[in-house]
């Protein structure tokens, strides 16, 4: 029974080493963990950029009215309602990209921090629907940190090899995509 | 011949020997357990997982932050609308700007679909849900005209993405667990009809059947949230 026991209890033990120690599981958190620090570092700026158009509000009548001035023109940069210029990369597929090449791609940009992307020439907004017979050989114009997005779009294990194509990426110092038609 | 006793000599061998080499085999695996280096292979994923704990409660402290002043900012600006008259039309266009980018919330008809990991017991990479359906269901939903979309009352918008750290997916950097609910304002038959398609998520229909993936769509009355963050834009300018 002693024997038994301690049978049991050495597999108990070594079962929960084995989970602390696993290392699939601790790189699953470290991920989360650098995640939540990047995140956590963007929110912070957000904070601080609230705060400081509050206290513009809050102080003359100028400043306020250039406060609201500042937030229409982000916001029609955000909706695509505004054509817009700045650095950034132009991407040449290949080949042909399926629909959910497509997708990915355009996620991945969104996820790096892209501020504006267009294929085609056609601005890609919030409801752009994504799909490979509008887009039969796209050419992707994205406007965002022009070093950041070749890196990530050309690094081995890269955003251009995880949807497995291939393409040409060019950086450029300026870029004009056109507004939503 | 063996006797009584020495069957009994025989039994009470065999007996220490296995208790022997139980005995022995645990020594082995102890020795085999303790980690050979100064190190303890506890510390360092007791150390990720606190840090993990306390860098979520500062999101969400940060996230509560910022919705505080938006409210703040949002009420001051309706202030300066009524009190300046140079900035009224100002503010309206902000107004309108700001709902068509999802930073109000929109209420309407619409249809709530529910994407879902397979109750199987053993789960395989085709019974759970992944961040790849999501992003093909919301990109075949905005191609049916839909006018906004929550996933787990995360509101997406022109800035969001979809994505995944091994089984973990993430809403625009939060992290969203199964049961995946897809709040959509829009036209519900157009919406239903696209959903019903056999040939739209044919991957996720497939796995429904085979794996018992969980797809359920329902038309019903919506309330899709504001978007919680605010948004940057660091190198696009207007022309």
């Amino acid at each position: 029974m002693i024997l038994g026991y301690a049978i049991v209890s050495q597999l108990k033990i070594e079962s929960k080493i084995n989970e602390f120690i696993d290392p699939k599981r601790s790189s699953v958190i470290a991920l989360e963990v650098s995640e939540l620090i990047k995140t956590n570092q963007q929110l912070l700026t957000e904070q601080r950029d609230l705060q400081e158009q509050k206290n513009k509000l809050a102080s003359t009548d100028n400043d306020s009215e250039e406060s609201i001035a500042k937030d229409i023109e982000k916001l029609k940069i955000i909706s695509g309602l505004t054509e817009v210029v700045g650095p950034g990369v132009q991407i040449e597929p290949s080949e042909f990209l399926q629909t959910v090449q497509l997708i990915d791609l355009i996620n991945a940009l969104r996820n790096i921090g892209a501020d504006a992307i267009s294929i085609d020439d056609q601005r890609v907004v919030m409801n752009t629907f994504l799909d490979e017979e509008n887009f039969p050989k796209p050419v992707i114009k994205v406007i965002g940190d022009s070093d950041v997005l070749e890196n990530a779009l050309t690094r081995k294990g890269g955003i251009i090899e995880q949807i497995g194509g291939n393409a040409k990426v060019t950086t450029q110092t300026e870029l004009v995509l056109p507004a939503v038609k | 011949m063996f006797t009584k006793e020495k069957r009994l000599k025989v039994q009470m061998t065999i007996m220490l020997a296995i208790v022997g080499i139980g005995i022995g085999w645990l020594f082995a695996v102890q020795f085999k357990t303790t980690p050979s280096r100064v190190l303890n292979p506890v510390t360092p994923y007791l150390s990720l997982t606190q840090a993990q704990a306390t860098l979520t409660r500062d999101q969400d402290e940060t996230k509560n932050k910022i919705k505080a002043l938006k409210k703040e900012i949002d009420e001051s600006q309706a202030q300066i609308k009524i009190q300046q008259k140079s900035a009224k039309t100002m503010v309206e266009e902000l107004e309108q700007l700001k709902d068509k980018v999802g930073l109000t919330e929109k209420k309407g008809k619409g249809v709530v679909v529910t994407l879902a990991d397979s109750s199987k017991e053993i789960p395989n990479i085709d019974s759970i849900v992944h961040a790849a359906d999501l992003r093909d269901l919301v990109n075949v939903l905005w191609g049916a005209d839909a006018q906004a979309i929550s996933v787990n009352d995360e509101r997406l918008t022109n800035t969001s993405s979809i994505d995944s750290i091994i089984n973990t997916i993430l809403v625009d950097n939060t992290k969203i667990t199964n049961p995946f609910v897809i709040r959509v304002e829009g036209d519900q038959k157009k919406i239903q009809k696209v959903l019903e398609d056999a040939n739209a998520l044919s991957d996720i229909k497939k796995r429904v059947k085979s794996e018992g993936l969980v797809f359920n769509t329902e038309k019903l009355d919506v309330t899709v949230n504001e978007f919680g963050a605010s948004f940057s834009v660091n190198f696009a300018k207007t022309k």
